[in-house]
């Protein structure tokens, strides 16, 4: 499937130096002071969360 | 709607620096037809980036988006208050996202913390059939596309492995649900067991295969049988060829497959070689589907009824105190000899468990998953 060009460049750099850009959750939308105060407070715990293993299948 | 005339060709992607990053090639090339999202594995991540939503949201207005759970535990006895907040977790993002499909695992999650432990089977019974049939009502309910459940990699026994998809197929019928079979689960099965394909296959209902996932996996010892060793799903390694062979076997006697999809953990994906190596098993994934084209669905893996799930939840005691007492032994036991002697006197002894006819590198083997996720991950 084609995607833009833009998003696989915003990809190309959110992966390359695996700090993620905070935005919106799914299940929570924030703005203004509040949602930037949380944001700066969460990137210290977002950057190495990016998840990594997984216990799934039953054999893992 | 896009028209999707053949099986799409996918990954399993999901918010991993080194999984995005072996994947990008792909993209950039078009390559990749679908992606599958584990939807719930995000509950340390607060914000999810820009780019990443971007990513699900054009694969989703696609109908190209799979969502796939993980940590659910489907046949836990006893209902929990995490297992409502990720009902609710998946109906938000499921009106945020558009999911094709939405699947979960077969089994039990051992630890006493939601996101801890991995999943082990169950015994099968019209107990454990009507949670789960419960279970996937509420399933389709929260998110109002299909549902389907993939086959686990563990058995305790051979009985066990012979009726796991005639078990699938009676949790699945009631919600016109579908089956996930895992190949490189099937390839364990058959290996751990010492079985033939076309046995094992013939005991599948494959018109009820919507996908197909395929990875690799590794070896471990048994302690038990120094010659012996078991084949484990933890998705670190190269798709074995083995597998590779399965799928072309199988693709065509499943009517209904429209996703094969490509597992892999990040966490293996830490070099430039083992990314490429990624990069080679998709394409070749690629080239086994294309030579298929898709057939005619014969069934829309939607329940002809909306299901309402009724307001009481199944739930069953004697289940629950079972799971927890089975749990700690797994994750306590000092050894398989130990494991043994606390089996045979707890409230699994000369039940549905026949915890009697386990196999022991089988019982080894769960106790050393059981020990690996017990902090979680």
């Amino acid at each position: 499937m084609k995607l833009s060009a833009s998003l696989l460049k915003a990809i190309a750099v959110g992966t390359s130096v695996a700090a993620l850009t905070a935005s919106c959750h799914p299940d929570e939308v924030k703005s203004g002071e509040k949602a930037k105060h949380e944001k700066a407070s969460k990137k210290q715990e977002e950057t190495p969360s990016m998840h990594r293993d997984c216990p799934a299948c039953g054999m893992g | 709607m896009t028209q999707q005339p053949h099986i799409l060709a996918s990954v399993a992607c999901n918010l991993d620096q080194n999984l995005l990053q072996a994947t990008l090639p792909l993209f950039i090339d078009e390559q990749v037809e679908a992606i599958e999202w584990s939807f719930d594995t995000l509950y340390k991540v607060r914000n999810i980036p820009d780019w990443f939503v971007e990513l699900l949201s054009a694969f989703g207005q696609e109908g190209r988006l799979i969502g796939h759970g993980v940590f659910f535990s489907l046949f836990s006895g006893k209902w929990s208050v995490e297992q409502e907040r990720w009902l609710e977790h998946l109906k938000k993002v499921s009106g945020h996202f558009t999911f094709d499909h939405v699947t979960e695992h077969f089994g039990f999650m051992t630890g006493e913390d939601f996101h801890k432990g991995a999943p082990i089977g169950i015994p099968y019974n019209s107990t454990t059939l009507a949670i789960g049939i419960d279970r996937l009502k509420r399933i389709q309910d929260a998110c109002q596309c299909p549902v389907g459940l993939e086959n686990l990699a563990f058995s305790y026994s051979l009985d066990e492995v012979k009726r796991h998809g005639e078990f699938l197929d009676e949790l699945i019928r009631p919600v016109n649900g579908f089956i996930i079979l895992d190949l490189h689960n099937f390839y364990c099965q058959l290996h751990n067991f010492s079985l033939d394909a076309e046995t094992l296959i013939r005991l599948y209902p494959l018109d009820r295969v919507r996908e197909i996932h395929i990875s690799g996996g590794s070896w471990d010892q048994t302690s038990l049988e120094p010659q012996r060793v078991i084949r484990r799903d933890t998705h670190d390694d190269a798709v074995p060829e083995a597998v590779f062979n399965l799928l072309q076997q199988i693709i065509p006697r499943c009517p209904n497959l429209k996703f094969v999809v490509l597992e892999q953990l990040g966490s293996a994906l830490d070099t430039i070689e083992r990314q490429q190596q990624f990069q080679a098993d998709f394409l070749r994934l690629k080239s086994i589907v294309s030579v298929f084209g898709q057939s005619v669905p014969t069934n829309n893996f939607l329940p002809e009824l909306p299901l309402g799930p009724g307001p009481v939840v199944a739930e069953n005691t004697l289940l629950a105190s079972q799971q927890q007492e089975l749990s700690d032994i797994l994750e306590n036991a000092s050894d398989y000899e130990n494991a043994v002697a606390l089996l045979a006197t707890s409230n699994l002894a000369h039940s549905d468990w026949k915890v009697e006819e386990w196999s022991p590198h089988m019982l080894e083997t769960a106790m050393r998953i059981a020990q690996k996720w017990k902090t979680g991950w």
